[in-house]
């Protein structure tokens, strides 16, 4: 299964089971100042985000990936400099084609003599901003869409749940590449969201699939914070929905919402590199490339043998999802400590 | 569940006629095709112009859609009737999903519950940390090193396919060489994640009071465990099998393609590269029944493991 679906999946199950496990409802963010006691930290109070920040350090997984990512952001946002080669430029003038890593291509070359090292930098910069700008996307639309659905409640919220259950169901490669051909095909969008192969066109089909796991949660904090103490004297002094929304449930359902936008970004760069690799995938112009079209040529790579074309995209792939899913859950850790599966 | 399915159908028809032009697919399959032909094409298919078009096609191809494949439009390239494709496609996608599932299930729940039994120590985080790792690869990934290192490299395990290029009939032991690779991928994935949500469930169960009172009985723990905390802990887990359905058919046509295993996932990716919207369309009515009927089954299933939980 891809990542995008697995991490809808999760979304489905960490409901269900807390709904099984707790009644109804997420678990109340209110538990810092027991653990504090608890792990015999010492009695100086902390704010929760201090303590939040502790607990993600600890977390080696998490501290190691931070640590792993931001060289690799560091490297790949330094393209001009770390680069070897241009993304069209040659390492030799003749003879070029599928040398193995050597000493003029470090990663080796592929079919048009290019330097696979200095395209899996160019790439992994493309699909990160892929990622990041869906996942920035899809975050406040369902933030805003979840929010409106839990408070208001009503036939809004009951439809809006339906379809969200639909869509999570649905195999979400069918799905997409479905709708990436209707969207294409509607020409009055074509000034906004662009071709079916520019950048922008990709950025919006994830986060038009991505809005619905954050819509969920968002809801269910929401549902869960909003007959609280704290609401009930805010709505008594007279604030409006969207005060009390802004100011005081969705400061409340931070962590969570946090641990899904870094799911998702790992999510839409899987799911670019997936669509890339059945030729559905984004084309940015001369000039740049993306880490699916890298991956795209591995298929047939592998059946001959030129391991490197293989080895160097793919493992560049596995490693940003592993770091990220690594920090996403120290950051899930480190907001929610009841989560911490029985440690 | 009835107005759900004509609102579905018709999306789908819509989506079909607007993402697509079937007309101008046609022509591209078949270049010489005559005006007659061309018109039979149009006819069949009810690609009438204009919004008022699109309603009068729907009504016309859900009544040949309900009428039985013999009435289906026939496929775009090589003008085939669809319905025998797409049980073949059915067919060989149902034997790989059936071994997977029930080879990644089983195993994933075992290995959960095992994990779940000393939390925190070397076996438990053993398998939570494989389990991490392999729920992160993706699966085109995973499927592209099997292919190259047992397939293209070592050459125990053929690349592609269900049968050697050129076989006729029925031979088992070829099927399952053929089956062996693309199985592991899927079962790679569905260890995972049901071996991490097994142990999250049982160990939610761990410290609730029918536990306590069953230990204070004087039951042996290993009935403790089999009958009071695992049966629990599996209710969201047996219900999560009947949602997956659909998403598991995502990730096997990743896994299909590599293999080049002729099962649903090629027959999509095909119909989407041919344009061919006669066999994309029943293709997404299926998908999209399937996923009705199952949701609706975890529904049930969940009511009548769960007795707490009542269907109004």
């Amino acid at each position: 299964m891809t990542e995008p679906i697995d991490t809808r999946i999760e979304e489905v199950r960490t409901e269900l089971l807390s709904e099984v496990a707790l009644g109804v409802g997420e678990t109340p963010p209110d538990e810092v100042g027991d653990l504090d006691a608890r792990e015999g930290i010492s009695r100086t109070s902390r704010s929760p985000l201090q303590l939040a920040w502790r607990r993600y350090w600890r977390h080696r997984g998490a501290a190691v990936s931070t640590v792993i990512l931001a060289i690799m952001l560091l490297v790949v946002l330094a393209t001009p400099l770390t680069a070897r080669y241009g993304v069209t430029e040659a390492v030799r003038p003749s003879q070029n084609q599928f040398l193995p890593p050597q000493d003029v291509a470090w990663f080796g070359t592929n079919q048009l003599g290019r330097d696979v090292y200095s395209l899996l930098l160019v790439g992994v910069r493309t699909s990160l901003f892929i990622g990041v700008a869906s996942a920035i996307l899809s975050t406040v639309i369902g933030t805003a869409v979840g929010s409106f659905a839990g408070l208001r409640g009503g036939a809004f919220d009951n439809v809006m749940m339906r379809v969200t259950d639909l869509f999570l169901a649905f195999p979400f490669l069918v799905a997409i590449v479905i709708a990436r051909q209707l969207l294409g095909g509607l020409s009055f969008l074509d000034p906004i969201i662009g071709e079916r192969t520019s950048i922008r066109f990709i950025i919006v089909l994830f986060a038009i699939f991505g809005w619905m796991i954050v819509a969920r949660l968002v809801r269910g904090q929401v549902l869960a914070l909003k007959e609280r103490e704290f609401v009930e004297a805010s709505r008594a002094a007279g604030a409006s929905d969207l005060r009390i929304v802004v100011a005081h449930l969705l400061p409340n359902s931070i962590g969570p919402v946090i641990v899904a936008l870094t799911l998702s970004v790992i999510a839409a760069v899987v799911g670019e590199s997936t669509l890339s690799f059945f030729g559905f995938g984004p084309q940015p112009g001369a000039g740049s490339i993306s880490l699916g079209q890298l991956v795209q040529g591995a298929g047939a790579a592998a059946r001959q043998g030129n391991w490197w074309l293989v080895v160097f995209p793919c493992g560049a792939l596995v490693l940003l999802a592993v770091c990220i899913n690594f920090i996403g859950d120290g950051l899930r850790d480190a907001f929610d400590p009841k989560m911490d599966g029985g440690h | 569940m009835i107005p759900i399915l004509f609102l579905a159908t018709f999306i789908l028809y819509w989506t079909i006629r607007t993402g697509w032009n079937p007309l101008a697919d046609y022509l591209r399959a078949n270049p010489r095709a005559s005006a007659e032909k061309r018109q039979e094409f149009i006819d069949s298919n009810g690609l009438y112009p204009g919004v008022g078009g699109v309603f009068r096609g729907y009504k016309e191809w859900l009544w040949n859609f309900v009428r039985g494949p013999g009435h289906w439009p026939r496929s775009l390239k090589g003008n085939a009737e669809v319905w025998p494709l797409l049980t073949y496609a059915l067919g060989n996608t149902l034997r790989l999903y059936g071994l997977s599932a029930v080879l990644g299930i089983s195993t994933g729940i075992g290995l959960g519950i095992i994990a779940s039994r000393r939390p925190g120590s070397w076996l438990d985080s053993l398998i939570n940390t494989t389990a991490f790792y392999l729920g992160a690869i993706p699966p085109f990934v995973s499927a592209v090193f099997l292919q190259l290192v047992f397939a293209v490299q070592l050459g125990w395990l053929p690349p592609t396919g269900v049968y050697p290029p050129g076989h006729r009939g029925f031979d088992a032991a070829e099927m399952v060489k053929h089956l062996i690779l693309p199985v592991i991928v899927v079962v790679i994935q569905t260890l995972a994640s049901y071996s991490r949500y097994t142990r999250a469930a049982v160990l939610d169960v761990a410290t609730a009071d029918y536990l306590r009172t069953a230990r204070a009985k004087g039951i042996p723990e290993r009935q403790v465990l089999f009958k009071h905390s695992v049966r629990n802990a599996l209710i969201p887990v047996v219900t999560l099998i009947a949602i997956d359905m659909g998403a598991v058919l995502g990730g096997l046509i990743i896994t299909e393609n590599i293999f080049e295993y002729p099962g649903m996932g090629v027959y999509f990716i095909r119909a989407i590269n041919d344009g061919d919207t006669p066999k994309l369309l029943p293709f997404l009515v299926i998908v999209v029944f399937a996923v009705l009927v199952f949701n609706l089954i975890a529904d049930v299933l969940y009511a009548v493991l769960d007795p707490r939980i009542r269907l109004d």
